[in-house]
């Protein structure tokens, strides 16, 4: 049976089956390889459009409280709120209504997030000035970023300045803060 | 030798040699398939990370807002310098120039014609005559 040379053709197309075979395999590997990182970018494409929806969700007018992320940011006086913080009625987590329970609610459980506030200081028109307003800690390597604008001007009856911003905005000098809020799963 | 001669030229078998042709052709067309498809979950990613979307949509809503706020204002000069001021220096301090300028303001129908420009380097909106009309806005 060895030295009889019937079926060649059958031998040369197993062996070049294969050699096809793993080199679909190699060719599916290779492509695993780059998908790894593109499942991350998937993720923070999913997690920066929840950021920038509970955003949106603040910064809509309701008929009682107005826009809800405009009176968050009239109503800061210049101060930080830890989560378990209660230094401020409406940036606290555990009394009362404030912009970290507000986030705590719209955004998914296991999700941790930063809030700044960033504005041009009046003092020195070319610095910006970057408050942490809500501390949860230091952001993780997969940390993404979404922004809102809200601009303070003087004499609005429904949004009523605190102290700090009273002695920065005047008429004809409102003040731009962009909310920046930082999220992150773990 | 004369028998793999012999097997050389003969044609038995063919639907077997076909059949194992058209297995690994599909097998590589499958692959190729699978690979795209995953890219391009990867590539939609990127895109949505990378487009300044809501960028360019916040910086005309707040001119909007500015506007709805008081109409008037916006052909102070005093206003707008300070206005542009922080929100070059707000959005400049990520990469993207942003402008816009007032053309025209009427303060009986309250309406406001004015330029938005927005650039990220990659992708430019530029709004030539935005028009604005205070009462259709709403609130916000």
């Amino acid at each position: 049976m060895l030295k009889d040379d019937f079926a060649q053709l059958h031998t040369i197309e197993g062996l070049a089956a294969a050699g096809i075979m793993i080199a679909t395999l190699f060719a599916v590997m290779e492509g695993a390889v780059i998908i790894t990182p593109q499942t991350g970018l998937a993720l923070d494409a999913n997690l920066k459009q929840i950021g920038d929806d509970a955003l949106a969700v603040l910064d809509a007018y309701d008929p009682i409280d107005q826009i809800p992320l405009k009176q968050y940011v009239a109503s800061w006086n210049n101060t930080t709120a830890g989560i378990e913080s209660t230094n401020t009625t409406r940036f606290g987590g555990s009394a009362g209504y404030g912009l970290n329970k507000s986030l705590n609610c719209l955004l998914p459980n296991d999700t941790l997030f930063d809030v700044d506030f960033l504005y041009v200081n009046h003092s020195n028109q070319s610095d910006i000035t970057v408050c942490r307003v809500i501390d949860n800690g230091e952001p993780g390597t997969n940390a993404v970023v979404s922004r809102r604008l809200v601009t303070l001007f003087a004499n609005e009856s429904d949004y009523t300045l605190s102290p700090y911003w009273n002695s920065t905005v005047s008429v004809n000098d409102p003040q731009v803060v962009e909310v920046r809020l930082t999220l992150w799963q773990v | 030798m004369a028998g793999i001669k012999s097997l050389l030229r003969s044609d038995d078998g063919q639907w077997i040699i076909i059949s194992g042709l058209i297995v690994a052709i599909g097998l590589i067309i499958l692959s190729v398939l699978l690979n795209q498809a995953m890219i391009s979950g990867g590539k939609a990613s990127e895109a949505v990370l990378d487009f300044p979307k809501s960028d360019i949509r916040e910086f005309r809503w707040e001119i909007y807002r500015w506007t709805n706020q008081n109409v008037t204002k916006m052909n102070e000069s005093t206003q707008i310098r300070n206005l542009t001021n922080q929100t070059k220096l707000l959005y400049g301090a990520r990469g993207i120039s942003v402008n816009f300028s007032v053309i025209e303001i009427n303060a009986t129908n309250q309406t406001a014609n004015v330029t938005i420009f927005i650039t990220d380097g990659t992708t430019t909106c530029n709004y030539r005559h935005e028009f604005i009309q205070c009462d259709e806005m709403g609130e916000g």
